[in-house]
């Protein structure tokens, strides 16, 4: 019977479909049930609030700010292309923008693409409700650093940028997961980014196909980063950033005795914020950023530590505390400084021409007599001038607790040999003798260099940091090991440079209180000024701040940069 | 009225299952509307659910009208119905609505349906009405029925309903393996058919295409075509023996399987109801096949056998084609599930359908 064949085929058609019922239903069911479950439930990572950053007294400096964006899950949306027309006129960004960043920014089906970055709150609000008849539309909020100060800042707290490639499985032993995690870099953020990122939490939720959360199902709460307080005090820092302005250089106000860095400000800088708007894709932070960081000026560099320069007559501290440690000269002894010097048969002049006369040791650092210092670099040595150089600190890292900090070079007899493969001439010991040559510091260096004359013989180790969280930094010192009479002689002839009236730095003296520096104006190149250096303490007696100041090819150490440190020292007072 | 003998014929199991099935697609309609529905479309499940009713009311009432004209009758109207049909699918082509990049509806009365839902019935009758007069197999009637089925298929395919379209090739089949064709020569002619898809690929659009080719590796397109197919197979293979419980079902509840109130409603019952649940559907679904069978057996009119023929196949392939897709065994072609998809087209022309065979098995 024809209809019975019939029938029985159909059977076979019906049969064929109960296997493969039974085939993806009973055979693969544990498969396909992962997969659903993989569909519905996320684990969402909660990141942890990254620590504040306050000032010594409490003021914030670096907190959280609140930002919508507005994004689209492209596997809710067919036709991305009338999503996008729909939202385009709401944001007010054209179409082919919009497709432009969706397709930069696409990832993954399921990873929602950010069309809008901080998006007005009143915008946010508009999307959400049109959340329901525009497909894919997600409106998402998230929490981004935010640097309240803006520049004045820049140097000191650093920014925050993704996790690099190569850094991925260095950083992966500390709990670290993946591209999406931010990191410090340069300054506090990068120095102290253990403590300020805190530990990651996780949610395990169940969304909907568009990524909507229906339940929570598991929770781990997210453990905030670690508070930091630094030593800096945020009026004087913005005081003396407004003071540096368009100038470039360094200006750093130290604790002499604590080493705690009241202010350090380097010039050119930049806004961090603008790192943190291009996380988000924002194209013209992104062109900003790769502008600062091919600019000539080297904005991004913290000068103040990781600049080297040479520093010129501030030297003759060194040269003058190695010349009386060793007996080469007396308080009483004189030199006549006739304008100029002859080292071999090569002269070696004075910056004075006319001469200064007879110099004893205080009128020659009031006056900052180079003839003088050749004499007494020559009688003390190039190699015992280095050791004590190293012993005020130059030539190694201060310690200060920020990154990219360098060491400056202190040259010798030996380093000569071994790098340039010549021996040391005596003309090089009288270049040496008033800090020209090869030596190069660092803005800090030398602002430790000060307070080590300042506080007793003491090299402290600069900080920026005084507070994590309940726990206070630890201030570490060591003895230099110099004879109280060295540095009595040294620090009455800096109260002279200021004091005096032919004295270098005599532009910075306040009426009615006493305070000490020492002028440097170091050649660098023979086309531009030379660098300005000012280094201070104040007050004379029982000093409590040691004040630098130094300009990039800004002339005399005793014009611009002495002016600052008077205006800085004034404001300092006003203070207190 | 119906006389005591007629009524004594009728058949009322096939009845019973027809109205088990409606019960049990009315219960995953509103599943498949439930909760979330209201969310992503904006209606309550409560209005799919009332406008199904609705339809099978009407439906049903469509159902009697037919019951209570003789088959005869309808068999003799086989040809103006054919010619009306015809010019209805050339009215779509020309000024139908387009939906979904088809043309398929026409409004009528402020409500819109399908031509090509009913071209399927109309088909029927007018094969069953020719070929039933015939005595003896002929090349020249064989060649005859491509014509009937042919013209209208090609208006169908041009709309483009490949779904409709391709349901008609077993219908043809079917009532020519009823009528005494040789398997073998109905076989070599399936394989003829075979040769005229390249020119068929031409005609189809490039939705269609993506389809076809998204149906032979899905992963192809995991967004777009192929997005539903792996979401179907997700559901129905992660019910599991039992299912996952009626209202429960993940995929279908979190939004995750489109089109599940309609082509792809079969993915939430074998979802929340598991392996079980798909064989009760399939079972029932044979029984209903199973019943229709018995009616030719019972039947001596040769057209109406032959109408009766043309339904199972109907039925049968369309349950097959739409069961087999939802699990990525044939592309996805937009075939409703008879009675359980949600659709008023779909649920008038099965019930006339299911009418007929009642009509046929009454009047033995």
């Amino acid at each position: 019977m024809r209809a019975q064949l019939l029938k029985k085929i159909i059977f076979i058609f019906f049969l064929l479909l109960c296997a493969a019922c039974a085939y993806n239903q009973l055979i693969k069911e544990s498969y396909y049930f992962r997969l659903s479950q993989n569909n519905r439930i996320k684990l969402v990572k909660l990141s942890a609030a990254r620590g504040e950053i306050y000032d010594r007294k409490g003021k914030i400096l670096a907190g959280r700010r609140l930002i919508f964006n507005a994004a689209v899950l492209p596997q809710e949306t067919r036709n991305i292309e009338k999503s996008i027309k729909a939202l385009s006129p709401i944001l007010n960004i054209s179409e082919q923008r919009l497709l432009r960043q969706f397709k930069r920014n696409f990832s993954a089906p399921f990873i929602p693409v950010v069309l809008a970055c901080d998006i007005p709150k009143e915008k946010a609000v508009v999307l959400e409700c049109r959340e329901s008849d525009i497909p894919g539309l997600v409106v998402r909020t998230e929490s981004l650093r935010d640097y309240r100060s803006r520049r004045s800042f820049s140097h000191i707290l650093g920014y925050l940028g993704r996790l690099r490639e190569e850094e991925l499985k260095r950083v992966k032993t500390y709990g670290l997961g993946g591209i999406e995690d931010l990191v410090g870099r340069s300054g506090v953020e990068e120095a102290f980014d253990a403590y300020l990122r805190g530990e990651r939490g996780g949610k395990q939720v169940e969304v909907d196909s568009r990524g909507h959360l229906v339940k929570v199902l598991g929770l781990r709460e997210p453990l905030s980063g670690e508070k930091l307080y630094l030593t800096i005090d945020a009026d004087l820092q913005r005081y003396v950033e407004g003071l540096l302005e368009e100038k470039k250089g360094v200006c750093i106000v130290m604790d002499v005795e604590r080493g705690e860095i009241l202010s350090m400000v380097s010039k050119p800088d930049f806004d961090p914020n603008m790192f943190i708007t291009a996380l988000n894709g924002n194209l013209k932070a992104g062109r900003q950023i790769s502008e600062l960081l091919t600019s000539k000026e080297a904005p991004l560099v913290n000068r103040a530590i990781s600049g080297t320069y040479p520093p010129g007559s501030i030297f003759k501290i060194v040269v003058a505390a190695a010349a009386l440690e060793t007996g080469k000269i007396t308080i009483d002894e004189k030199f006549n400084c006739p304008g100029c010097f002859k080292v071999g048969r090569r002269e070696f002049f004075c910056w004075n021409l006319d001469g200064h006369g007879n110099e004893d040791i205080h009128s020659a650092l009031c006056h900052s007599c180079n003839v003088f210092f050749y004499r007494l670099g020559l009688a003390v040595g190039p190699d015992k001038i280095s050791s004590f150089a190293r012993r005020f600190g130059l030539g190694s890292a201060t310690g200060v607790d920020l990154p990219y900090e360098s060491t400056g070079l202190v040259p010798s007899k030996s380093w000569k040999y071994k790098v340039k493969k010549e021996k040391w001439y005596d003309g090089e010991t009288a270049n040496f003798s008033i800090g020209q040559g090869y030596l190069l510091v660092t803005p800090l260096q030398i602002t430790q260099l000060i307070s080590a004359v300042a506080n007793g013989g003491y090299l402290v180790r600069p900080h920026i940091v005084k507070r994590i969280g309940e726990e206070e930094a630890a201030v570490s010192r060591k003895k230099i090991g110099l004879k109280e009479e060295t540095l009595e002689i040294i620090k009455e002839g800096m109260r002279r440079v200021i004091g005096d009236e032919r004295g270098t730095g005599h532009r910075a003296r306040i009426a009615g209180v006493e305070w000490a520096a020492k002028t440097g104006t170091a050649q660098a190149l023979e086309s531009r000024p030379a660098h300005g250096w000012f280094g201070a303490f104040y007050p004379f007696d029982e000093p409590r701040i040691s004040v630098l100041v130094f300009l990039e090819y800004g002339g005399s150490g005793g014009d611009v940069p002495a002016v600052m440190a008077k205006q800085i020292v004034d404001f300092y007072a006003q203070l207190q | 009225m119906l006389s005591y003998n007629r009524l004594r014929n009728f058949d009322f199991a096939l009845l019973f299952i027809v109205l088990i099935i409606f019960a049990i697609g009315l219960t995953f309609l509103y599943s498949a509307t439930y909760h979330h529905a209201y969310k992503y479309s904006g209606s309550l499940p409560q209005s799919f659910l009332l406008r199904q009713i609705v339809w099978f009311m009407l439906a049903l009432l469509i159902g009697v009208v037919v019951l209570k004209v003789e088959y005869q009758k309808w068999l003799e109207l086989a040809y103006p119905l054919y010619a009306i049909n015809f010019i209805l699918l050339l009215f779509v082509l020309v000024s139908g609505a387009t939906r979904l990049g088809a043309q398929r509806w026409i409004t009528f009365g402020g409500i819109a349906f399908q031509p090509s839902e009913f071209s399927k019935l109309v088909i029927i009758l007018t094969l069953a009405r020719y070929l039933g007069q015939k005595e003896n197999v002929s090349a020249k009637d064989l060649i005859a029925s491509f014509l009937i089925i042919g013209l209208p298929f090609l208006l169908i395919v041009k709309q483009p309903d490949l779904g409709t379209a391709l349901i008609l090739v077993p219908i043809l089949f079917g009532v020519l393996y009823g009528w005494g064709a040789r398997l073998r020569t109905l076989i070599l002619i399936f394989l003829g058919f075979g040769l005229t898809t390249p020119f068929l690929w031409q005609l189809l659009k490039d939705y269609q295409k993506r389809r076809i080719l998204v149906f032979i590796n899905p992963n192809m397109d995991p967004l777009g075509a192929g997005y539903t197919v792996i979401q179907s197979k997700i559901a129905i293979g992660s019910g599991g023996l039992l299912g996952k419980g009626w209202l429960a079902g993940t995929q279908n509840q979190l939004n995750f399987l489109p089109e599940r109130h309609t082509d792809f409603i079969f993915s939430v019952v074998g979802e929340e109801w598991g392996f079980l649940g798909a064989t009760l559907l399939l079972a029932l679904y044979f029984a209903l096949i199973w019943r229709a069978f018995s009616c030719i057996q019972q039947t001596l009119n040769s057209s109406g056998r032959l109408l009766v023929y043309g339904i199972i196949a109907l039925l049968s392939f369309q349950v097959v084609i739409n069961i087999a897709m939802t699990m990525g065994l044939l592309p996805v072609v937009g075939l409703p599930l008879p009675l359980i998809s949600y659709g008023g087209s779909s649920l008038v022309s099965t019930m006339v359908a299911v009418a007929l065979v009642l009509n046929v098995g009454m009047r033995r």
